[in-house]
């Protein structure tokens, strides 16, 4: 009774009926802020980078006349709102200008490299999904209440090496015994299907590794709970006992997790792209960052920062959906 | 705090924190040592010897400019890991300022910024320092500091929600409530209280900043040339991973040790800080008491639901055997009440009975027999059977014994699904007749439904309508209405009654209030320190307990019909730690009318009457009628 | 003479739609050295209440006075000596675990409470003196709260309270985190503190049974209001409110 207003039961509906259209509004309304707010963010950094940031890509050896031409292309003398707005639209009409050192269209760019990155990135997710969520409840209910502690500490260990190891220092490790000294698979490069072998193993070992430790926790600390103990008293069979009553109950934080996972996959990719020298847009971001391409990086920001978002996003509203309790809880 | 001062001292001596503490030493030991002592030979160009494989000269080689690898990453060490501490303690104090603004801020300002640093949260730190090197620029101060800055919200939010949580505890606001000025609660209650995550999430993130600036080195954001780090050694060498793949794979390993070092030193210092390391080797010898015998064979054993003989549970990791030789009988129809203080072993005993004592936690008992079948001597399948039909148990919390993710009607029906094999359809129709029976309003729409829409009561009628799907000989109620309020209590205590009067099923009840199990048991047992020291019959608790402990506890509870100007009657210490049990009765060290005797020998429990046992040397001699003279043969 | 006086207390949640009412127009007083029982059960509003008193909990509407004086008003901040008398009403939590500061001597937090004693009222007292008060050890002012147990931590959370010399001690289930051989203890030990220091207490239970021990006179809270307020004996003999004959009947004693 201390607590604030507890969410009265009662208004718990199911069904797209009741707090649902409240919700996505809501959880609409929060991305398209978070991306208005991104946008300006990469408009600004452009603005923070001290000195022109014309002659900063150029070099201190282009022409004045070639810089000052390049600014009036780009428009950098007209008012700040004006370039604002122009951003904006260029982003929303995918028309984002011109590489200031390939001269291609941004869009074109950015259109050729993103299926690249995010193939790469999906199937690494896949994988690390696939292999972690079984794995971390297996583990978390060999390792319940203590028992087992010869599993616990493998599972420990293993994953715990596995998600400190950095992506591209598993990449070069993967490189050095299955392409230099076996010669099974492909250095680098994107070619057939065997190509994607290494890249992915690479991106999705440590986000794996830490998606299969949350989850042992997690199936850990629902297996503790009375309501296991109550199905437990009731004599059901194990595969009840742990698909019925445990295994939707760490969903959430399951799901939660998967999403920073994904987001830090997507992330991977910049360095692991970078070491298989994958035509995708991680690769290209380092290059066009190192010669201050500043289109381009604008471009690239809005990409990965909405990315980010969307993921945020399309986890809130996988968790209303698997647990509907948490829908009253946001309206 | 002896405890837990050698609780943290024990985490340095698991595997974990001695492995630990080496690393540790040998990398810090390497940054300082390795540039005095192998400087000119991981910098000296030797043109005769580029690009050499391994060998006695170089171990593993030499770079394109003939320069020794192995020297090269040993004296690498130091530029990297003191890059990482730097990162860490830049990201630390701009993370831990802005996560204190908040509570500075109005509230507007300040639910803006906890929405921006839970926001820059999502974003990977690596992403954001790439994009920030835009502004800063390359180099190993730029990498510093734009890793820094992306790593700062982490603290950020660390930070302020850990000091929202210390703020809003009952300590912060009983300071409040002494008008102690915000400096000082500031300094004194809440700093000292997150100092803790604080340090050890910094010492994590020294291990991932250092992964973190080798990536930005190896993408060419990071150290730049002729100055190296890792990150810039494998940059280096991973074109020639070809010829001299040592090139690579030395920083790989430096890398990955160097991390792994400091984020094991994160999870050692997470346990020292929650003192939890598990102390082992160290368990103490069990305490075996003496076992109380049987009373006497009593009634017809037809109608003996469950028979208990010296039933014990012990907990070999802790070396604790919280129940020690328990013995006693329920009848059909019959409600038994067990009463005791937490620690008593109340709730275990009934665990014991239910096989759910919580691993590793070991039953044993001569006799165990639940509706005329030995449990023991079962096999899994049928004993999960009869444990599933036989027996019911509704435990204390309803609001966190029904699982809130599956809806109430398949949580009852799947009991008869399950041991009763009942269609789906026919399961379902019964579990709705069960909340109907225990008087759950529109039944059939409740079932539908998940517990979260249900209040306390109605749970707990659930849980009793759950008991009932497979008719039951018997239901142990363990505290199933400690968590509700006074008058929901009522109602639930009558549909018990009910429920053993009109199935004629056996009841246990288990509770720390004597006075609820007085409403309902017809014959109560009374536990202490694992035992049952009094067995009597309802009607003799407030008058003719023999027990002192059963005496005390009556007289300790204030009753709506007692006299005001007295003051409550009190036990003075408390119940003994199950690792330290006495020698001689667990009550002595209690007890007004304890004497040398007491603490010396442990007393049997011994009938004193029909229904009654007591384990005591000295009860009052007015008790139960005639005494039986077996309670006086044990004393030696 | 200290008297506590609500008038008219009204605390709210929310706002709109979802606002809930958990204390409704309430009027309470607390005599000078007398014990007003606060009974209800969960969701009545009783801890609200007590937390508005104390300025825990905002105040939508009425005001808290000490003695006639207003300390606590809606919407309004008071003056900085208007609140330093504030602190002259203090309050023992229900949980001992959370109550005290886990990094704390016992010492030290009852030097907080001195130095508030001092500060408002030049009170002097002592650690040593206070611990003696609550009849704890001594020795007990270098430990920590972990090392103490759940009836001990409540002792120096009475403690700390009672350093600041407070006219009133708003006392909010104290006892029900405790075990029931514990209970009677601290109990006693509250009426023996009421009778040597002189202090009001508001005593807030859900246990009808522990309320009419302690207290002179009884008030029953249900959904926000206080449905029945009177002598202690009187409310718990003769009720006149039917939800305090429901509570009545419903206090589980010793079948005789």
């Amino acid at each position: 009774m201390t607590a604030g207003p507890a969410p009265r039961g009662d208004r718990i509906r199911s069904g797209l009926r009741g707090p649902w259209p409240v919700f996505l509004g809501r959880q609409l309304g929060r991305f398209a802020a978070s991306m208005v707010v991104l946008a300006t963010a990469a408009f600004g950094m452009v603005h923070a980078i001290p000195g022109d940031p014309v002659r900063n890509a150029l070099g201190l050896n282009a022409q004045p006349a070639v810089v000052a031409a390049t600014r009036r292309t780009l428009g950098l003398d007209d008012p700040l709102w004006t370039q604002y707005a122009r951003f904006l639209r260029g982003l929303v009409t995918w028309d984002m200008g011109d590489s200031l050192i390939s001269h291609v269209p941004v869009a074109q760019v950015m259109t050729r490299l993103i299926p690249a990155t995010v193939g790469l990135a999906a199937a690494a997710f896949v994988l690390a999904v696939v292999v972690a969520i079984p794995l971390g409840l297996l583990a978390g209910i060999a390792t319940r209440d203590g028992r087992s502690r010869g599993t616990h500490v493998a599972f420990t260990s293993v994953t715990g090496v596995f998600s400190v190891v950095p992506d591209f220092v598993l990449g070069v490790g993967l490189v050095f015994v299955f392409s230099v000294t076996f010669k099974v698979l492909p250095v680098a490069g994107q070619s057939g299907p065997e190509s994607y072998v290494l890249p992915v193993i690479a991106l999705a070992a440590g986000p794996a590794a830490l998606l299969a430790r949350v989850v042992r926790v997690e199936a850990q600390r629902v297996l503790a709970e009375d309501y296991l103990r109550t199905a437990r008293s009731k004599r059901l069979p194990a595969r009840l006992v742990y698909l019925r009553h445990a295994l939707p109950n760490l969903l959430t934080a399951a799901l939660t997790i998967s999403g920073l996972a994904l987001s830090s996959l997507l992330a991977g990719t910049v360095l692991v792209e970078s070491v298989f020298a994958w035509p995708g847009v991680g690769n290209q971001l380092v290059r066009s960052v190192l010669s201050k391409d500043f289109p381009v990086v604008e471009a690239m920001a809005v990409f990965f920062g909405g990315s980010v978002l969307l993921i945020n996003l399309a986890v809130d509203v996988l968790i209303a959906v698997v647990d509907p309790r948490s829908v009253i809880k946001e309206t | 705090m002896r405890r837990s001062t050698s609780g943290r001292a024990a985490v340095l001596r698991t595997p974990l924190g001695i492995s630990t503490l080496v690393l540790l030493v040998a990398v810090v030991g390497v940054a300082v040592v390795a540039p005095l002592v192998l400087g000119s030979r991981a910098e000296t160009i030797d043109v005769a010897a580029m690009d050499q494989g391994m060998s006695a000269q170089h171990l593993f080689g030499t770079d394109p400019l003939g320069r020794d690898l192995l020297a090269r990453t040993l004296v690498a060490t130091r530029l990297s890991v003191v890059l990482a501490v730097i990162t860490t303690v830049v990201a630390a104090v701009v993370g831990v300022l802005a996560g204190a603004l908040p509570f500075v801020l109005g509230r507007r300002l300040g639910r803006l910024l906890v929405a921006t640093i839970n926001l820059s949260v999502a974003f990977p730190s690596l992403l954001l320092a790439l994009f920030l090197a835009m502004i800063f620029g390359v180099g190993a101060q730029g990498a510093v500091l734009t890793l820094a800055l992306a790593m700062a919200p982490g603290f950020a939010r660390l930070t302020h929600s850990t000091a929202a949580a210390v703020a809003g505890s009952d300590y912060i606001a009983a300071a409040r409530l002494l008008r102690v000025g915000r400096a000082r609660i500031v300094l004194r209650h809440i700093l000292p209280n997150i100092a803790e995550p604080l340090v050890v999430n910094a010492t994590t993130t020294v291990g991932t900043a250092l992964l973190s600036l080798s990536g930005l080195s190896y993408l060419g954001f990071g150290v730049q040339a002729p100055d190296y780090d890792w990150g810039r050694l494998l940059s280096d060498g991973l074109g020639s991973i070809y010829t001299t793949p040592a090139a690579g794979l030395l920083p790989c390993a430096a890398i990955v040790v160097a991390g792994l070092t400091f984020i094991l030193a994160g999870e050692v210092a997470t346990q020292v800080v929650s003192g939890r390391s598990r102390r082992r080797g160290t368990a103490r010898r069990v305490v075996t008491a003496p076992v109380a015998p049987v009373a006497e064979d009593t009634g017809p054993a037809g109608d003996v639901v469950l028979r208990v003989e010296d039933l014990t549970v012990t907990f070999p990791d802790r070396g604790t055997r919280p129940v020690r030789g328990v013995s006693f009988e329920v009848r059909a129809g019959e409600v038994v009440g067990v009463v005791g203080e937490s620690g008593s072993g109340k709730s275990l005993t009934a665990a014991a009975v239910g096989a759910l004592v919580p691993h590793p936690g070991v039953v044993e008992a001569t006799r165990l027999d639940l509706a005329g079948r030995d449990v023991r001597r079962l096999g899994r399948a049928e004993r999960d059977r009869v444990l599933g039909t036989s027996l019911a148990t509704v435990f204390q919390d309803p609001m966190s014994a029904l699982n809130p993710a599956v809806r109430v009607g398949l949580q009852l029906a799947e009991v008869s699904r399950v041991h009763q094999g009942l269609s789906r359809r026919a399961a379902a129709a019964r579990a709705v007749d069960r909340l109907a029976a225990v008087d759950i309003p529109s039944p059939e729409r409740r079932a539908r439904e998940y517990p979260g829409t249900f209040s306390g009561g109605m749970r707990q009628r659930a849980m009793i309508g759950m008991s009932l799907m497979a008719e039951p000989s018997l239901i142990i109620a363990d505290e199933p209405t400690t968590a509700l309020d006074v008058t929901v209590q009522q109602g639930v205590l009558a549909l018990l009654r009910d429920v053993v009067r009109q199935r004629n099923a056996a009841l246990l009840f288990i509770s720390h209030d004597i006075a609820v199990v007085s409403r309902i048991a017809s014959r109560v047992l009374v536990m202490y320190a694992g035992q049952i020291i009094e067995e009597l019959p309802v009607s003799a608790l407030v008058d003719d307990a023999a027990h002192p402990y059963t005496r005390a506890l009556v007289a300790s509870i204030p009753d709506m019909g007692m006299d005001r100007r007295l003051p409550l009657a009190t036990i003075d210490g408390r119940p003994p730690e199950p690792d330290r049990l006495p020698v001689g009765c667990s009550f002595a060290p209690r007890c007004p009318l304890a004497d040398v005797g007491c603490a010396e020998q442990a007393p049997p429990l011994v009938a004193i009457g029909e229904n009654r046992r007591v384990a005591c040397w000295k009860p009052p001699s007015d008790v139960g009628g005639p005494r039986s003279t077996a309670g006086e043969g044990g004393r030696g | 003479m200290s008297v506590l006086e609500l008038r008219d207390v009204v605390v709210r949640f929310g706002s709109g739609a979802h606002a809930t009412t958990a204390v409704d127009h309430v009027d309470l007083v607390v005599d000078d050295r007398s014990v007003v029982g606060l009974v209800g059960e969960s969701g009545s509003g009783k801890s609200t209440l007590a937390r508005a008193v104390v300025g825990l909990a905002p105040l939508r509407s009425g005001e808290v006075l000490l003695d006639g004086q207003v300390i606590r008003s809606a919407g309004k901040r008071q003056d900085r000596a208007v609140r330093d008398r504030g602190a002259l009403i203090q309050m023992v939590f229900q949980d001992p675990y959370s109550s005290l500061d886990p990094r704390m001597t016992v010492g030290d937090s009852i030097a907080e409470g001195i130095a508030a004693g001092r500060r408002l009222r030049d009170a002097r007292r002592t650690v040593g003196g206070l611990l003696d008060l609550v009849r704890l050890n001594p020795d007990h002012e270098h430990l920590l709260p972990r090392q103490l147990s759940g009836g001990q931590r409540q002792r120096v959370a009475l403690a700390r309270a009672l350093a600041a010399d407070p006219e009133v001690l708003i006392a909010d289930e104290i006892t029900s985190a405790l075990d029931v051989s514990v209970q009677g203890a601290v109990l006693n030990l509250l009426r023996d503190i009421k009778d040597e220091t002189g202090v009001s207490v508001l005593f807030i239970s859900h246990n009808l049974a522990v309320v009419r021990y302690l207290a002179d006179h009884i008030a029953v809270m249900a959904g926000g209001s206080v449905v029945e307020f009177g002598d202690a004996v009187q409310v718990t003999e003769q009720p006149r409110n039917p939800y305090t004959r429901t509570l009545i009947a419903a206090v589980p004693t010793l079948l005789r």
